[in-house]
């Protein structure tokens, strides 16, 4: 006979007015969609404070290391695809009972420049994001196989800026060595906010 | 009977390095030891009995993990239990009529439930052809 512990019952989680962070059912119910962004942005960083602890495991392809993103964010309870169809394969979809939220992720190390980046992140909001609501919000991971992530981050945010026909507003963000652009989107002209977040994973030990 | 190899390669590829392995493959002969062709619910509160040797954090983990996979091993779903402790599956529309009005319709009936009597369980539904190479 199935156990029936009171830690089971989710009665008071799903019709409580906060969300618990961590916890799979608040995930899947939360009635917000900011509440809904932010929790899953803080998976997400602690997903990439996990793997970038590690940084011998990320000498990988692009794929790997955000399968192992995924991987790590399931485990946290977040109901997540990689590489789902969604006008296209976007990387990360992330979804619970109301809302979507997409991410792209890219590699720049020596081979790949910042023009790649820009390819992925056209991707990611002209074609995969329909930025209709309940979806303006998406996210944008770098992985940096190379020194110095933070200037990386702010040489990518500078491409950005001198890119012809789009006009971006940049503030800081939380979490470390990220920050958020907020564009409009071409589609339907509503402003388009995404999250860049960085994971460092170059590895080159000298000794 | 065994367990599909592309289950084992999937725990190999994506468990091993947050060293989750061994729970996962408790998890998976509890569910391959289960009477194929029988889908079954089973709680968080049962699999941390099942994985005893596992933290109940590795557990839950690895729970998320499996019902988050494709195809999923353990597929979430949130029951109604009534006082004869019959399951009834609650869907999408079901839950958000729930959450926003606090009340509670029986799945099957359509009858609003007494709220002393309103129980939703989160409960994952399983079963061992999921698992086993037949």
């Amino acid at each position: 006979m199935t156990i029936l512990a009171a830690s089971d019952n989710v009665t008071d989680l799903i019709i409580a007015d906060e969300f618990l962070e961590g916890n799979s059912t608040s995930f899947f119910m939360v009635k917000s969609y900011d509440s809904f962004v932010e929790l899953t942005e803080k998976a997400l960083q602690r997903a990439i404070d996990l793997l970038s602890a590690n940084p011998k495991f990320l000498q990988v392809s692009e794929d790997e290391i955000t399968n192992m993103i995924c991987v790590a964010m399931k485990m946290a309870g977040i109901n997540i695809d990689h590489d789902a169809m969604e006008g296209g394969h976007a990387d990360l979809v992330v979804k619970n009972l109301r809302f979507k939220w997409l991410a792209e992720a890219k590699i720049k190390d020596d081979n790949y420049q910042y023009g790649w980046l820009w390819d992925g992140f056209m991707q990611l909001t002209e074609r995969y994001a329909t930025n209709t609501a309940g979806t303006c919000k998406a996210g944008f991971v770098v992985y940096i196989k190379q020194p110095n992530s933070k200037r990386v981050m702010e040489r990518w945010q500078a491409h950005m800026e001198a890119e012809k026909g789009y006009s971006f507003t940049f503030s800081e963000s939380c979490y470390p060595q990220s920050f958020q652009s907020s564009h409009l989107h071409t589609r339907n002209g509503e402003p388009c906010e995404v999250t860049h977040f960085s994971l460092s994973a170059y590895f080159a030990p000298v000794v | 009977m065994s367990v599909k190899p592309e289950i084992i390669a999937s725990i190999q590829k994506d468990l091993a390095l947050f060293g989750l392995q061994n729970c996962a493959l408790a998890l998976i002969n509890f569910i391959a030891s289960q009477p194929v062709g029988q889908s079954f619910y089973v709680s968080l509160s049962d699999l941390l009995e099942k994985a005893s040797d596992c933290s109940a954090k590795e557990t839950e983990q690895v729970v998320n993990y499996f019902s988050s996979s494709l195809p999923p091993i353990l597929i979430r779903t949130y029951c109604f239990v009534d006082a004869e402790r019959i399951f009834h599956e609650l869907n999408n529309e079901a839950l958000i009529t729930f959450q926003e009005t606090k009340k509670l319709y029986h799945p099957s009936s359509g009858k609003l439930v007494e709220s002393d009597e309103v129980n939703v369980f989160l409960l994952y539904k399983s079963c061992a052809d999921m698992v086993i190479s037949v």
